[in-house]
């Protein structure tokens, strides 16, 4: 048992030692164990006497030069010192010659087991989050900047290698993060890394690094030693990283939710640890293998597990094993391996009894049997339970807590048969569209229909059958046609998923069809090209039926929508399944077996592909060299997977793959691709481009035939034979059956994935970069740099599913509060006082579809405007922000400068209301999109684009952002499509109404205020413009006012800026600061004031410090920087 | 000798799923039309020898998966592509957009020596439909804007313009070819290849 370090001066005294390392020495006290003598039986007596008892066994260090020691650990047993002993020795005593000096090591050395103290207590208290668990968190939160949502769930002891030396400190493990933390030698380290940054996590031994967990990320390598419980803090790491890379998959699950119901799970069963979360997070992955393990739905519980036996009828024999026990299920499976499984859906079960064995009366308590009893009449009989009242207590809280649907089933079911709406759910299509058979063949199948019916009427049939060892034989033979879709849909688990689901299909059809998707146009352009050589998709009834099913699942699930191959895959389970059934099995598919292939980024085969490379590199080191040379790892992997074989083996073939697939899970095709790469080595290991070898494995692949099923295609077959399928599929449980398992693959996905989502992300970011680099305004580091700002922000946003992506750079979507953070972080426009409406009015003119959310390239572009763009476009942009139907009349605030708001706001209602007098109706949402504006043909939600009307001409939000926004380059450029871009000012933008205006002003004023020169321009300019405005409003003060006209100075200064023209020329009055001619009241308005476009582009750009200003090129590289400093703290020393 | 092995043309069919990659291939390769095809998943390739200028040369076309999501992924084996064809259906503005990031992406992956030279060609499929939505004349204009790529107006269904389109794919390819072996190894040895008696070696190398 470690304690706290404390320093002794002697060190033989009453003690004798064990052990010596150079610094550890490992102490019993005399009078303990061995030695015996005078001075062993004082040193008894003097414990007796003082009544202190120290433990008898201690641990010191020391360092040689020095005359301090310090005892580190002390025990009552041999043993258990022993184990402390073996630590140090292992973990600590290598890495201590990399220290320079003896203070360090000591240093390092009371570091450490202080540490470890401060843990092990932890692991002590019972509480749920205990007093310093919650001290440690708050630490967390303070050291590394956290935000207050972000969940700690568990901290280590452990050491960073920075450079050559290891820092002895502390790891945070959290729901997005890992952290480290040192303060040793009076030097601080702290890490920061998002998991979502982690592209590998390994446990590594090398000399340099002892014993480390390695973590990399794009930015570096890091090593981590000295753990504990190395495999747990490692498998925790794994599994957080894991979390991160799902979310990044798979938009759904953005936010994590402490799952409350896994508390009241069977207590005993679970280990306490420090964190709430931690223990969460244990019993998701306990519950995710249990899933595994029994095809089960993926959102299972698992709530505790018993060891027991299950008697099994058929042999008449107990098997031991293990019964689990979750929220809808009973299982069992037996310790050897294969030889049963059992599934009861709580669902089914009718009884639970206490059995007394052999009925001899009394019941012999430990070796309770209970006899669980199905609707079906079936009964199963467990034995041997420890504590059967337990488990019965457990099994009939489960029952109680059942949903009430259950019993409602019948109901539901007579009412789902009388309202289909104009469709029937199909049979198997193969009741309906026979193939001929000839005799030979037809016997086969009666054979083994017949060896199945003999099967099932020992093990039972249907959900709750037992799944033995001469099951899984005939399984390997290939399924007889009729049961195919009986057992398949049985073995993957999916007649649960459809038993929980009652009524859903039918409803995702009615309302499927009903709508108008891009998937459903992806689904009708696929139909015919699924399994054409079926007769039953020949034929519209086939076409029907797999439109329904396919249509239905892309909208039960719009993480994947529609995927080619699953066409293919569907269009089979079509043939030997009812309508709905096949669906619940393209669903299982989809979501268990084969997780994550068919989503938008293919993300799941991709992992495979990563998978497969590493179980070649294992089994077929020679032939992975070569293929991998040939870049041929990942062409191969694609069809055969996402398609499980349909698309490259005969038809007949394929579907015997599928049966041990359904039967075995995703091992299956793993095992048969090994397989056929084996078989084919040599020839291989002999091509010298890919082709080739794509040649050889398509013939091979072409030529596998089955003599025990028809052939679809009537074609003759031109392929040369290669080999019998069922023998393929023998070999492959030869070969590959114990080395490749299902948790052995999970295993693997788990590594695979970090990668490949880390890949996918980097040229998303390659991607998104390109793009935004065609604006031409940011440069490239700093476009770099702003991404990976937005990244870090989105974080903490729950990401919203797309349909389909214009651009890469749709995926980063920023809603207003995360673009606010980083534009007033970012944009010199957003500094002042106006800071906040600049940026809500630049986010408005960024928003072109309405929706609240600005893509990557809104807030680059934005930005860009702000440091980069040439000042007429700047200016432009400001304007645009301004105009009416952007700025509506309601966000308008008032404007601080003026000191006769109130005449304003009235002036304001009157031009309004005179406004609306003149527009007769409200003008309807106009069909014109920003796409169209700027030549880009990309159309666009433009459900309800405000207009505004001033003078003759409507000016849409479209309109007005094109305007702002011009001479930016468009989407995704288009061949043949119209302008070349927005270019040129594809929009237009009404004049501004006063008030809008003087908004406008004021952000200018804000703008410049810091730099005198500039700030007298605007002035200037501002008071000029707003005497144009004057003018345009009442005509007939033309003349009054053109005498001492400013605007006509500054025209007359700058001829080449083109005015209206206007001959008169007077002195400018310099002694004009508040810009607010106020209106007289008497006269009635004749015209509307108004600024244009124009005029305020010429006015500003008179003034040569506006211009320059306006033109100045900014990096905003340091504000960058300083964001960055802001959210990751990296090795500060 | 080495350079007479490279007869074999590595051409790269791309295209939006559906504007009918694989039956040209298939009216090309097998001179037939059916409506049997699964769609492609993954990369398919066939092969077939066709004479150009009196020689020999071995065509392997490699057919994609055109649907989105699969854009990225079947890139590896776009290296080393001699010519690259790009479908569009004239029925279908949209594939017609999509032509644009097809050759992007392309000329990104397969990273070619010489991008702005590299063979390309534009097959606009479907011409024996109704529905035409896309004219002739834009196709070529924007053919021409891209360095003048050859367009060809084809019906994978009615066998129109298929050979020629694939002749002219070959020849292109061909001319690359030389012009990578040029800059490449034995600049001397090309003009062996203009003696006629290397058809013959030609085909004894196909034994491969
Ligand atoms: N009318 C007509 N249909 C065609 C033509 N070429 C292909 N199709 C059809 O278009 C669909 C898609 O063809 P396919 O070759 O699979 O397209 P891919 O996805 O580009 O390989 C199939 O139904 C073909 O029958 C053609 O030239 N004319
Ligand atoms: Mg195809």
């Amino acid at each position: 048992m470690w304690v706290k370090p404390q320093e002794i001066f002697i060190k033989t005294a009453l003690w004798d030692s064990d052990e010596t390392t150079l610094y550890f020495v490992l102490q019993r006290r005399k009078g303990h164990g061995k030695s015996k003598g005078f001075s062993s039986l004082l040193v008894g007596t003097l414990d007796s006497v003082r009544d202190t008892k120290p433990a008898p066994y201690r641990i010191l260090h020391q360092t040689p030069n020095s005359e301090v020691y310090y005892v580190i650990a002390t025990a009552l047993t041999e043993p258990e010192i022993r184990q402390d002993w073996q630590w140090l020795f292992d973990n600590v005593c290598p890495t201590l010659h990399s220290f320079d000096t003896e203070e360090e090591v000591t240093e390092f050395v009371c570091c450490k087991i202080n540490s470890i103290l401060a843990t092990e207590q932890e692991i002590f208290t019972e509480d749920e989050d205990s007093v310093t668990y919650k001290n440690v968190d708050y630490e967390f939160h303070e050291r590394f900047r956290m935000p207050k949502d972000e969940k700690l769930v568990c901290y280590y002891s452990c050491s960073y290698w920075k450079g050559k030396m290891p820092r002895q400190g502390w790891m945070y493990l959290s729901v997005h993060y890992m952290c480290f933390y040192s303060y040793i030698f009076g030097r601080k380290t702290s890490i920061k890394i998002r998991w979502a940054d982690v592209t590998e996590l390994a446990k590594t031994n090398s000399l340099l690094f002892p014993d480390s967990i390695k973590v990399v990320t794009r930015d570096g390598e890091h090593y981590f030693t000295l753990f504990l419980r190395k495999n747990e803090t490692f498998a925790l790491m794994q599994q957080l990283a894991n979390i991160a890379m799902k979310q990044l998959i798979d938009d759904k699950s953005g936010s994590f939710n402490i799952d409350k119901d896994l508390l009241t799970k069977l207590s005993k069963n679970v280990p306490k640890k420090p964190s709430f979360l931690k223990r969460d997070l244990d019993a998701r992955k306990q519950s995710n293998l249990f899933t595994l393990r029994f095809r089960l739905p993926q959102n299972e519980k698992l709530d505790g597990t018993e060891e027991c036996t299950l008697w099994t009828p058929y042999n008449k024999r107990h098997n031991w094993g293990r019964l689990y026990l979750s929220q809808n299920f009973i299982c069992f499976e037996s310790r050897v391996r294969n030889l049963v499984r059992l599934i009861i859906p709580l669902r089914n079960v009718h009884q639970v009894e206490r059995a007394d064995s052999g009925g001899t009366g009394s019941s012999s308590g430990d070796s309770g049997s209970i006899l669980i009893t199905t609707a079906h009449h079936t009964s199963f009989l467990f034995g041997n339970i420890s504590d059967r009242d337990f488990l019965v207590h457990k099994i009939s809280e489960l029952l109680a807590k059942l949903p009430n649907d259950v019993y409602r089933e019948k109901a539901t079911k007579v009412l789902a048969q009388s309202d289909v709406d104009g469709w029937t759910p199909q049979p198997p299509l193969m009741t309906l569209f026979r193939t001929h058979q000839t005799s030979p063949i037809k016997q086969i199948q009666q054979k083994k229909e017949k060896q199945w019916e003999d099967h099932m009427a020992e093990v039972g049939r249907g959900v709750s059958m037992y799944q033995t060892t001469e099951g899984s034989e005939l399984v390997v033979n290939g399924i007889p046609e009729l049961l195919r879709g009986e057992l398949w849909s049985v073995f993957s688990g999916s007649i649960l998923q459809k038993a929980q689901n009652k009524g859903l299909y039918e409803r995702l059809v009615n309302k499927a069809l009903s709508t108008k998707t891009q998937a459903n146009d992806e689904i009708e352009r696929d139909l015919h090209r699924s399994l054409p050589e079926h007769r039953a998709f020949q034929n519209d009834v086939g076409i029907s039926a797999l439109r329904r099913v396919l249509c239905a699942y892309a909208l039960k699930n719009p993480q994947i929508g529609y995927c080619q191959a699953m066409n293919i895959v569907a269009s089979v389970l079509l043939i030997y399944c009812p309508e709905e059934q096949a669906f619940w099995l393209l669903a299982t598919i989809c979501e268990t077996l084969l997780p994550d292939y068919y989503n938008t980024r293919v993300v799941g085969a991709l992992v495979d592909q990563g998978v497969l490379e590493e179980l070649t590199e294992v089994h077929l080191p020679e032939l992975h060299a070569k293929l991998d040379e040939l870049g041929m790892m990942k062409m191969i992997s694609l069809s055969w997977f996402l398609t499980l074989f349909i698309s490259v083996m005969p038809y007949e073939c394929a579907v015997n793959v599928m049966d041990c697939f359904f039967y075995d899970g995703a091992k299956v095709i793993f095992q048969v691709t090994l397989t056929i790469l084996d078989i084919n080595r040599e020839k291989l290991l002999k091509c010298t481009e890919d082709g080739q070898a794509m040649q050889v494995l398509n013939d091979y692949l072409q030529g596998i035939y089955n003599e025990e099923a028809m052939a679809l295609s009537t074609e003759p077959r031109t392929a040369e034979k290669t080999i019998k399928i069922q023998e393929l599929i023998y070999q492959s449980y030869r070969s590959y059956g114990s080395s490749v398992s299902n948790e052995n693959i999970e295993h693997l996905r788990l590594k695979h994935r970090l990668r490949v989502v880390r890949q996918l992300e980097d040229s998303l970011e390659k991607n998104t970069l390109r793009a935004l680099q065609q604006d031409k305004l940011l440069e490239l580091n700093e476009l770099q740099e702003l991404l990976s700002a937005i990244r870090e922000e989105l974080l903490w946003a729950k990401r919203v599913p797309c349909e389909r992506l214009e651009a890469p750079y749709e995926s980063y979507r920023l809603d207003y509060t995360q673009f606010k953070t980083l534009f007033c972080a970012l944009s010199p426009w957003a500094k002042g006082d106006f800071a906040e409406a600049i940026t809500a009015r630049m986010f408005k003119l960024m928003d072109y579809d309405d929706d609240g959310i600005v893509s990557a390239r809104g807030l680059s572009v934005a930005l860009g405007l702000s440091v980069r763009g040439e000042a007429a476009r700047r200016l432009r942009a400001l304007y645009a922000a301004h105009a009416p139907p952007l700025l509506p009349r309601r966000d308008l605030m008032p404007t601080h400068f003026t000191d006769t708001g109130e005449e304003l706001a009235a002036d304001a209602i009157s031009f309004f209301d005179s406004a609306d007098d003149e527009v007769i109706p409200e003008p309807g949402p106009l069909q014109r999109s920003i796409s169209e504006v700027c030549g880009d043909g990309t159309p666009m939600d433009k459900s309800d684009s405000e207009t505004s009307q001033i003078g003759p001409t409507y000016f849409t939000v479209e309109s007005v952002r094109a305007c702002g926004l011009a001479g930016l380059a468009s989407g995704a450029s288009t061949p043949g499509a119209g302008g070349a871009g927005g270019a040129g000012g594809g929009g237009a933008a009404p004049p501004l109404p006063r008030d809008h205006f003087l908004q406008l002003l004021a952000v200018l004023h804000d703008l410049t205020q810091s730099r005198p020169q500039v700030y007298e321009a605007v002035v200037l300019a501002g008071t000029l413009l707003l005497q144009l405005g004057e003018l345009n409003h009442r005509p007939q003060l033309d003349r009054e006012i053109s005498q001492d006209s400013l605007f006509l100075a500054a025209a007359a200064k700058q001829p080449e800026v083109q005015l209206d023209p206007n001959g008169n020329t007077t002195e400018p009055e310099p002694e004009i600061r508040k810009p607010s001619p106020s209106p007289s009241k008497e006269t009635e308005p004749e015209g509307v004031w108004s600024i244009t476009l124009e005029q305020f582009l010429a006015t500003m750009l008179s003034q040569p410090a506006l211009e320059e200003f306006f033109n100045e090129k900014v990096s905003i590289l340091p504000e960058l920087e300083l964001l960055r400093q802001r959210d990751r703290l990296q090795s500060v020393s | 000798m080495s350079s007479r092995k490279k007869a074999l043309l590595k051409v790269i069919i791309l295209g939006d799923s559906g504007v009918g990659k694989t039956s040209l291939m298939n009216q090309f390769v097998n001179k037939k039309f059916s409506n049997q095809y699964k769609a492609t998943i993954g990369a398919d390739f066939l092969t077939k020898e066709v004479i150009v200028d009196d020689r020999i040369v071995t065509m392997q076309i490699w057919d994609t998966a055109g649907q989105e999501r699969f854009q990225s992924l079947g890139v590896a084996f776009y290296r080393g592509a001699d010519c690259c064809v790009l479908v569009f259906d004239v029925t279908a503005p949209n594939t017609f957009k999509s032509l644009e990031s097809w050759r992007d992406e392309f000329l990104i992956q397969a990273s070619p020596r010489d991008p702005d030279n590299f063979p390309f060609v534009i097959l606009g499929n479907k011409i024996d439909l109704d529905n035409r939505a896309v004219s002739a004349k834009r196709a070529q204009q924007w053919c021409q804007s891209k360095n003048d790529i050859p367009y060809f107006e084809t019906s994978a269904k009615e066998a129109v313009n298929v050979e020629l389109a694939f002749q002219t794919i070959a020849r292109n390819a061909l001319a690359q070819e030389t012009e990578a072996e040029l800059y490449n190894e034995f600049p001397d040895q090309i003009k062996l290849n203009a003696n006629d008696n290397g058809r013959n070696r030609d085909g004894d190398n196909c034994a491969c």
